[in-house]
C-alpha cells in the first residue's frame, strides 16, 4: 500500500489560550440518547413513535349557553350547561372548572404575587397608575349564582381563586356522561386599564364600546393522561388547555350591536339587515373582500341609540373554546375562501379607528395564513376565520382572534404600524392550528404553540412580500439573547419563565427554523412537521410526542439537537482555532529539496539567532575543526537519493503519480465549541483567484469529542480563507472568531452608526 | 405628579405602605401575548474611546410607555421630537457610573426600527474598559411589574451578563472568563 508523505506548507496557530481543555476529560454526553430523565415511557397512549396510541383518549365538553353582555353597567350575564363525558379510563369523584376572569378580582394572585413597581424610577409612575393603586374601585370577581345538576338540584362546590371544583353526587364512571349548570355574572375590565386578554374599549369621541369576551365563562379544565387535572392557577402568562365540544350560544346584546364570534350564525334573517345578508352572500364568492356593513354605515352607527334587544345565536363544532366581540361601531367585511375544497369565510370587523389600515389588509392576511399554515400542516377544518379589532394587542380563540395596531387618528401610519398589524393577524390566525386544532397544553409548555406558530408565522410572512421584515425566524436574531447567561431552557413551565418571551417564542421557532433549513433539509422536515400537526390535530400532543414524531418520520437522529436546544441554556459560538496547510510530498529530491531550503530560508530567525551572528566562532579560528558535516550543504541531492526517487517513481501506477503531483491542497481545520452547543460545521472556502465553496458537515462530527474537533479540507486551489457559518445560519454568538484568518465584525451598533441610516434613521429593508 | 417626588412629603412609613397597596391593587397588565424584557448590548471601543450601547425593547411595550408618560398618542417614526423623548425616557432609567461613582452622560446615536423591536442606540465617552462601572437599568419598571432587563457585555475573552428586575438598583459589571465548554 502506498503511503503518502506530506509536508506542512503552513502552519498556523492562532494566539489564543489552548493550554486549558486540550488534556481535561471530555464527557461526551451532547450525542447521548434522550431518556427516562427526559422523555416518559411510551405507553398505549402516547406511542414510541410519538403518534396517539391505541388507547389515547380525551374527555369531552359541550355547552349550551345563554350570555347576555349590558352595555350600560359592562356587565356579563351568562348561564351554561355543561355535559361533561368521561373518556378517561378513570372514575372521577369531582371536576375541575376554570374560572379565569377572577384574575380581575381585586386579591388575585396573579396580583398580589406582583413585586413591587420601582418608586425610585426618574420618570415615576403614570398618573393613571397612581390612580388605580388609590382609588380602585373595579373588581372584577365572577359571581357565581347557582351551581346544580341537570334536575336541578344544587351541587357542592368550592371557588380556589380561578378554579372552580364541583364534588359529584356519585363517582362519574369511565364512559359516563355528567349534566350540570352554572349561572355567572361579573363587572368586564377596562382593558385600557387593567389589560387582560380581553375586556372593553371605550371610545371618547362618541362614547360607544367595544367588547372582545374571552374566558368569559365557566370553562371544563383539562383531565388528561400525562398531568392529570390541568388545574394550576391561572396567573395570566400561561394560558391553557381545554377539551373539545359542541357549543351553542345565544349572545344577548343591545339591538344595535354587531356580534362576531367563533362558529357559525344560526339566526342571520333574525339579527341582520337584509341588505347585509345579500352582501355576505356575495362575498361568499367575491375575488377581494367586500363589506357587508360600510365604512359610512358604521359611522351612522356609532350616533345610534338601541331599542332593545337582540339575541345572536352561534353553533360550533368540535372546538376547545369560545369568544366573541360586540359593538355598534363595527365595519365588516368579508371574502368566501376555498381551502381543501370547502368554503371558509374569512371576516374582520374593525372601528373606524382601524381604517385605513384594516379594510386594507386585514381580511388578506386572514387568507393569506389559511393558505400557507394549511399547507404546512393540515386544511383548515373551520367555516369561519375572523379578525377583530378592539382594545386586546393580540390574542387568539377558535376561529376569531383579536388584533390591537391602529394607524394614528389622522389615518396615517407608520410602516412600523402596517407590518405589525401584519404580523400579528398572521400569527393570531395562525393559532387556529396551534394551539386550538393542535391542543397542546399551554399552562404547562408555551414553546408547543408559540414557538411551532412563530415559527409559521415567520414562513407566512416571507412569502407576503419579498424581503418582508420579520423579527422572529432566522437564526441570527436570537444569536444576542442566547450570549446572555441569564436564560433558562426551553423546556421550563410557563409562567416561571425568564425571559417568558424569547423561550416561549423566538428561541423555539428559531430551533425549528434551523432543524428545516440546516440539519434536516426542507423535505424531511416538512413532511415530518406535518406528520406531527395530521397526528395530533384535535388531540392533545406533549413535547415527547413532538420530539419523537419529528424523528419517526424523518430518520434523523434529532436528540442531540433537541437536548442542547430544549433542554440546556447552551448558546452556539464555535471558533476555528487553527488551519493547518499540508501537501503531499511528491518525494522527488528535486523538487523536494528546493522547498525545504526555502522553507529553512523562510523561517524566522530569533532575536538570539540574530545577536549570536556576529560574534566570532572557534572554528574558523581554527579551521581544522571543519569536518564533511560543517561543508556539506543539507539541501543538496545525493545520487543515492536520485536512485531511490527513480525507483519509487517507478513502482508508482499513473494513478498515484498524478495523486502525488496533483499539488492538492490539505487543510486542516480546527474547530473548538465554546458555547456548548453542536451544531453542523458549515464552512465557506474562499479561494486566492477570488472564487469559493461551501462545505457543509452534519453535527455528528462532534460525536467523539463535544468540544474540539478537526476536519480535513481537500482543495484543488489555494485558500486564502475560511470562514464557518457563512450564512449565519446557526445563531452564533460570536462571528469575530468563525473567521480564518480573524476578520473585525462590526457591531449592529457600528453598522449603524457607519451606516447611511444616520441618527433617527430607518435601516432599509 | 409623579411619585417619586412622594419622599420628599411623606415620610419612609408612607412610601412603604403605598409600596404594599402597589402589589395589592394594581391590575395585571398582561395583554395576550405580550412579555416584557429588554436586552442591552454594551461594547467598549478603545480606539474611539466609547462604551458603543444597543438597547434592544419591544415596541409593543415602549409605545404604550410613551404615550402615558407623554400623554398622547406616539409614532415612533414620525412623532416631532421623538429622539429628545426616547432620550429623555432612557436617561432617566439607564443611568451609567464610572469606578469613582459619577454618572455617565449618554449621548444619542439614533434608532432602527423593526416590525416589533426598536434598537435605541446611545455612547458614553470611556477611555478604560467599563469593568467596575455600576449601572442602574429600570426601563418599563413603572408601567410592567414583570419586566426583566438583560444587559450582556463582552471584552476580549471576558463577559458580562446583568439582569435587572423591578426593585433592582445599582449593579456592578463584572467580568469573568466566557469560554464555559471547558469548565
Amino acid at each position: 500500500m502506498l503511503r503518502c508523505q506530506f509536508r506542512v506548507v503552513l502552519f498556523i496557530l492562532l494566539a489564543i489560550s489552548l493550554s486549558f481543555a486540550q488534556s481535561k476529560s471530555k464527557p461526551s454526553d451532547k450525542f447521548r440518547q434522550l431518556s427516562d430523565d427526559e422523555l416518559p415511557t411510551p405507553n398505549e397512549q402516547r406511542t414510541a413513535s410519538g403518534a396517539p396510541g391505541a388507547k389515547y383518549w380525551q374527555n369531552r365538553a359541550d355547552y349550551v349557553i345563554d350570555v347576555e353582555i349590558d352595555d350600560v353597567n359592562q356587565r356579563l350575564i351568562g348561564k351554561e350547561t355543561v355535559t361533561y363525558k368521561n373518556v378517561s379510563p378513570d372514575t372521577l369523584t369531582y371536576l375541575w372548572l376554570q374560572i379565569d376572569q377572577n384574575i380581575h378580582a381585586k386579591d388575585s394572585d396573579s396580583t398580589i404575587t406582583q413585586t413591587a413597581p420601582s418608586f425610585d424610577a426618574a420618570t415615576g409612575l403614570p398618573i393613571s397608575r397612581i390612580d388605580q393603586l388609590v382609588n380602585r374601585t373595579y373588581d372584577g370577581r365572577v359571581n357565581i349564582t347557582s351551581v346544580r345538576d341537570a334536575k336541578g338540584n344544587p351541587l357542592k362546590n368550592t371557588l380556589n381563586k380561578t378554579m372552580l371544583r364541583i364534588d359529584l353526587p356519585t363517582p362519574l364512571a369511565s364512559g359516563g356522561t355528567f349534566i350540570f349548570s352554572i349561572d355567572w355574572n361579573y363587572a368586564i375590565n377596562n382593558n385600557r386599564i387593567f389589560g387582560g386578554r380581553a375586556g372593553y374599549e371605550v371610545f371618547p369621541r362618541d362614547g360607544n364600546y367595544i367588547y372582545e369576551m374571552a374566558q368569559w365563562f365557566p370553562r371544563m379544565a383539562a383531565y388528561y393522561d400525562v398531568y392529570g387535572w390541568q388545574h394550576k392557577q391561572f396567573l395570566g402568562a400561561g394560558e391553557f388547555t381545554l377539551e373539545f365540544g359542541d357549543y351553542t350560544v345565544n349572545i344577548t346584546t343591545p339591538d344595535d350591536h354587531v356580534v362576531s364570534s367563533t362558529g357559525v350564525l344560526q339566526n342571520p334573517a333574525k339579527v341582520l339587515k337584509p341588505e347585509w345578508i345579500t352582501r355576505l352572500k356575495q362575498s361568499e364568492t367575491a375575488k377581494e373582500p367586500i363589506k357587508i356593513i360600510t365604512n359610512d354605515e358604521a359611522k351612522a352607527n356609532e350616533s345610534s341609540k338601541p331599542t332593545g334587544k337582540k339575541t345572536w345565536t352561534f353553533k360550533a363544532e368540535n372546538v376547545r373554546d369560545f369568544a366573541f366581540a360586540n359593538s355598534r361601531k363595527f365595519i365588516w367585511d368579508a371574502q368566501g375562501h376555498n381551502v381543501g375544497g370547502k368554503r371558509v369565510m374569512a371576516m374582520s370587523f374593525y372601528p373606524t379607528e382601524g381604517n385605513p389600515l384594516w379594510e386594507k389588509y386585514s381580511t388578506h392576511a386572514i387568507i393569506h395564513t389559511l393558505n400557507v399554515y394549511s399547507r404546512y400542516s393540515f386544511d383548515y377544518p373551520y367555516p369561519v376565520a375572523q379578525s377583530i379589532n378592539g382594545p386586546v394587542g393580540g390574542m387568539e380563540y377558535p376561529m376569531i382572534c383579536f388584533n390591537g395596531p391602529r394607524p394614528m387618528p389622522d389615518g396615517t401610519y407608520s410602516a412600523n404600524t402596517k407590518y405589525g398589524l401584519i404580523s400579528v393577524i398572521i400569527h393570531e390566525v395562525g393559532h387556529n392550528y396551534f394551539p386550538m386544532i393542535v391542543n397542546s397544553d399551554e399552562r404547562q409548555w408555551t414553546w408547543m404553540d408559540e414557538g411551532l406558530n412563530t415559527f409559521l408565522q415567520y414562513l407566512a410572512e416571507q412569502e407576503w412580500e419579498k424581503g418582508y421584515p420579520s423579527r422572529r425566524g432566522e437564526a441570527q436574531y436570537i444569536a444576542e439573547y442566547m450570549a446572555s447567561e441569564n436564560q433558562v431552557p426551553i423546556m421550563t413551565q410557563s409562567d416561571s419563565v425568564l425571559q417568558f418571551g424569547n423561550n416561549g417564542y423566538g428561541k423555539p421557532a428559531t430551533a425549528l427554523n434551523i432543524l428545516r433549513e440546516t440539519v434536516m433539509g426542507r423535505e424531511l422536515f416538512d413532511h415530518a412537521f406535518k406528520t406531527y400537526s395530521e397526528r395530533w390535530k384535535f388531540k392533545r400532543p406533549a413535547p415527547a410526542d413532538f420530539f419523537r414524531t419529528m424523528e419517526d418520520a424523518s430518520a434523523v437522529d434529532l436528540d442531540w439537537f433537541f437536548r442542547g436546544w430544549f433542554y440546556t441554556a447552551d448558546n452556539v459560538d464555535m471558533s476555528i482555532e487553527s488551519v493547518r496547510l499540508y501537501q503531499p510530498s511528491t518525494q522527488n529530491p528535486e523538487i523536494e529539496k528546493p522547498l525545504l531550503r526555502k522553507q529553512a530560508n523562510e523561517r524566522q530567525k530569533t532575536l538570539s539567532d540574530e545577536r549570536n551572528q556576529s560574534l566570532p566562532k572557534r572554528i574558523d579560528q581554527y579551521p581544522s575543526l571543519r569536518d564533511l558535516y560543517n561543508d556539506q550543504d543539507q539541501f543538496a541531492i545525493s545520487e543515492r537519493e536520485r536512485t531511490a526517487y527513480s525507483a519509487f517513481a517507478n513502482s508508482l501506477s499513473e494513478n498515484e503519480k498524478a495523486l502525488l503531483t496533483s499539488g492538492d491542497y490539505f487543510y486542516v481545520v480546527n474547530v473548538k465549541n465554546i458555547g456548548g452547543l453542536v451544531m453542523p460545521l458549515i464552512f465557506k472556502v474562499e479561494y486566492m483567484d477570488g472564487t469559493s465553496e461551501e462545505i457543509r458537515i452534519p453535527a455528528e462530527i462532534w460525536r467523539f469529542n463535544n468540544f474540539d474537533v478537526s476536519k480535513l479540507i481537500v482543495t484543488k486551489k489555494e485558500a486564502k480563507a475560511i470562514v464557518l457559518d457563512p450564512n449565519l445560519e446557526t445563531a452564533d454568538t460570536d462571528l469575530e472568531n468563525n473567521f480564518f484568518p480573524r476578520r473585525a465584525v462590526p457591531t449592529r451598533f457600528q453598522v449603524f452608526k457607519q451606516g447611511a441610516g444616520g441618527p433617527g434613521g430607518r435601516r432599509p429593508n | 405628579m409623579r411619585i417619586r417626588s412622594i419622599p420628599v412629603h411623606f415620610s419612609v412609613v408612607t412610601v412603604v405602605c403605598l409600596a404594599f397597596l402597589l402589589a395589592l391593587f394594581v391590575a395585571t397588565p398582561v395583554k395576550g401575548h405580550t412579555y416584557h424584557t429588554s436586552l442591552t448590548r454594551l461594547d467598549h471601543n478603545s480606539q474611539k474611546g466609547l462604551l458603543e450601547i444597543t438597547i434592544r425593547v419591544f415596541i409593543h411595550d415602549l409605545v404604550p410607555v410613551l404615550e402615558k408618560t407623554n400623554q398622547g398618542r406616539i409614532d415612533l417614526e414620525r412623532s416631532a421630537d421623538i429622539d429628545q423623548i426616547l432620550t429623555s425616557y432612557v436617561e432617566q432609567n439607564f443611568e451609567l457610573r464610572d469606578k469613582k461613582d459619577i454618572s455617565q452622560k449618554l449621548k444619542w446615536v439614533g434608532k432602527e426600527l423593526d416590525v416589533d423591536v426598536a434598537f435605541l442606540y446611545f455612547e458614553v465617552a470611556a477611555n478604560e474598559s467599563p469593568e467596575g462601572y455600576s449601572l442602574r437599568n429600570s426601563i418599563f419598571f413603572e408601567s410592567f411589574p414583570q419586566q426583566t432587563n438583560l444587559l450582556v457585555s463582552r471584552s476580549e475573552k471576558k463577559k458580562c451578563d446583568l439582569v435587572f428586575v423591578v426593585g433592582d438598583k445599582f449593579k456592578e459589571l463584572s467580568f469573568k472568563p466566557s469560554l464555559k465548554a471547558a469548565v
